[in-house]
């Protein structure tokens, strides 16, 4: 991968995460700073302008490095939490809030992530009598980069040290050879994004195509691992109706129904202040944004039969409507 | 003012009549020229920016000397870090791909500095971009420093031949770095421009309250944007704006 210009936390410069992340990439000049937020937080920046040729920051997480997951998200487990190594992504999917919710399209990543696993463990040592999911790749996506971050490697190993937490792998990226260095571990869920292809052709951009990533769950899958599918966001309506359920058929045919961990659905939602900002940046899409928040019955009807299909493949208390 | 002048007759700008700052420009390109001192930078940019209709999200370029401890005098740099040796202050413009200018971090200084670092040192940079970002995005803010002394050797400031010719030999590259950059200003902004323009003027015609505009323009954008057909004579403006945002829902199936 090549960069313009690396932008480095000073403190972190001789991180062995820092030095292994700059033994891969190829870069113009590296520049320091003092904090990441000099470069990726100022307002004037355009978001779409930067994502053709992002450059790539090197940070340190020094504040708040897990979070409470909204209370109604669940994919069964008593306690969620979710975190982030690394903000943006490689792909541009056009309903994506990261445009809204980021200033820079900028990849940032963190690489302390030993001061990630001290606050989780905290988290899970509290929480002794709790199965607590933990949730990755959503200000990202977790496994596209992994040859840059190694984040695999490193949550993986962590986790498997654990037996009442989790760890929710959220991903499109078919890149899936990290996952086999390790022996399938009964806490982890890889879990795929996934749509039909005419959705993947409209909205999810430089995204790994269906059949793909159809492949690599199957791949997963039969190694012997925990696989998630989420429907999330779903774009279904009447005109498509048909191809999400041929798509279904396709996903359940080729996986093992009874060994898959969970399945959501969500419709795209977004907060308003980033909606705002997203038409504001791309307003070519503010059609499509009208459709997609719009309140609909019908779509509402064709999220329940969706529902009701999947539950022909897979038994009801995997399924979650969040 | 003799760096000025290699631009001024490179792109053949004419002279605009204000007060303060002198103005050179042309149908594409303005040229201000500043002064000395990053107050005198700030300050031009807001001249500029109301000399010529207040438009926002412009391309702005700061070119002017520097010195620095070993760098060649003539070479030229574009800024990739500027700190502003008083406040402490940093930015860091955004550097589009495959740019051919070297890069290097610029510290602005009160006063003529002749402590050379290996950061170029001059004494608008940060007045420039602190000025320019209440006009436009990161991307498009750049600084451009040709370097006038170092050292060993310094320029003579007051020959201004010697100063104009040293900046004519880096014209042809700095007129490539704003071709480039121009370019991708034109594929973001020139529909968003068009369809701006095309809207002001279709409200022109209507009596609109402050959020009747705003939804008006709103699905008059959308519309634009999603059929990519700025004929708008399906609009009537004897009707009111709710009947015309039903015509424009009706068109775009919503």
């Amino acid at each position: 991968m090549k960069f313009n210009n690396v932008y480095i936390e000073r403190e972190i410069l001789k991180s062995f995460y820092t030095k292994n992340i700059l033994d891969k990439i190829n870069y113009g000049k590296i520049i320091l700073c003092d904090k990441y937020t000099e470069v990726f937080n100022p307002k004037n920046q355009n978001f779409r302008i930067q994502k053709m040729n992002p450059n790539i920051i090197l940070a340190k997480k020094r504040k708040k490095l897990i979070f409470k997951t909204p209370e109604d998200y669940t994919i069964g487990f008593e306690k969620n939490f979710y975190f982030s190594h690394m903000l943006n992504c490689v792909y541009d999917c056009s309903y994506c809030f990261l445009q809204g919710m980021f200033n820079s399209a900028n990849y940032l990543v963190f690489v302390n992530y030993e001061d990630y696993f001290k606050e989780i463990a905290k988290i899970i040592n509290t929480n002794t009598n709790n199965r607590i999911c933990f949730f990755s790749g959503y200000d990202c996506d977790s496994l596209a980069l992994d040859y840059l971050t190694n984040f695999v490697t490193n949550f993986v190993d962590f986790f498997s040290r654990y037996q009442n937490a989790f760890l929710e792998i959220r991903t499109k990226s078919v890149n899936i050879k990290p996952l086999f260095k390790f022996k399938p571990s009964k806490n982890i869920i890889i879990a795929y994004s996934i749509n039909p292809q005419s959705v993947i052709e409209k909205f999810e951009e430089k995204t790994p195509n269906f059949e793909k990533r159809l492949n690599a769950l199957k791949k997963i899958q039969e190694k012997g691992w925990n696989i998630g599918l989420r429907f999330d966001p779903i774009f279904i309506s009447k005109k498509n109706k048909n191809e999400y359920l041929i798509f279904l058929e396709r996903i359940f045919s080729k996986l093992d129904c009874s060994l898959i961990h969970s399945v959501t659905i969500g419709k795209f939602r977004m907060p308003e202040v980033f909606l705002k900002k997203i038409i504001k940046i791309r307003p070519e899409d503010s059609f499509n944004f009208t459709n997609f928040i719009k309140k609909d019955i019908e779509e509402e009807m064709m999220i329940k039969h969706f529902y009701s299909n999947i539950e022909k493949y897979v038994n009801k208390n995997k399924i979650f409507y969040n | 003012m003799s760096e000025a002048k290699a631009f001024i007759d490179y792109y053949s700008l004419k002279k605009k009549k204000t007060s303060n700052f002198s103005l050179y420009y042309n149908d594409l390109i303005s040229l201000t020229i500043c002064g000395i001192g990053k107050i005198n930078a700030a300050m031009s940019i807001v001249q500029t920016f109301y000399e010529f209709e207040k438009q926002k999200n412009n391309i702005w370029i700061n070119f002017g000397v520097a010195g620095h401890k070993k760098e060649k005098i003539g070479s030229i740099f574009l800024v990739d870090k500027v700190i502003d040796n008083e406040t402490k202050k940093k930015r860091y413009p955004f550097i589009l791909d495959n740019c051919k200018i070297n890069q290097n971090s610029c510290i602005t200084y009160n006063k003529p500095n002749f402590n050379y670092t290996n950061n170029l040192s001059d004494m608008e940079a940060s007045g420039f971009f602190f000025g320019c970002e209440k006009y436009s995005s990161k991307e498009f803010i750049h600084s451009i420093k040709i370097i006038s002394d170092n050292e060993k050797k310094k320029i003579n400031f007051f020959n201004k031949d010697e100063v104009k010719s040293m900046v004519l030999n880096k014209i042809e590259d700095i007129d490539t770095f704003i071709k480039k950059l121009y370019s991708t200003w034109t594929n973001y902004f020139e529909k968003k421009k068009k369809i701006e323009n095309t809207i002001r003027n279709i409200l022109i015609d209507y009596r609109l309250t402050f959020s009747e505009e705003k939804e008006f323009s709103r699905w008059l954008s959308m519309y634009f944007y999603h059929t990519s057909n700025l004929k708008i004579n399906f609009l009537d403006n004897k009707k009111d704006i709710h009947t015309n945002i039903q015509n424009i829902k009706k068109k775009l199936g919503i």
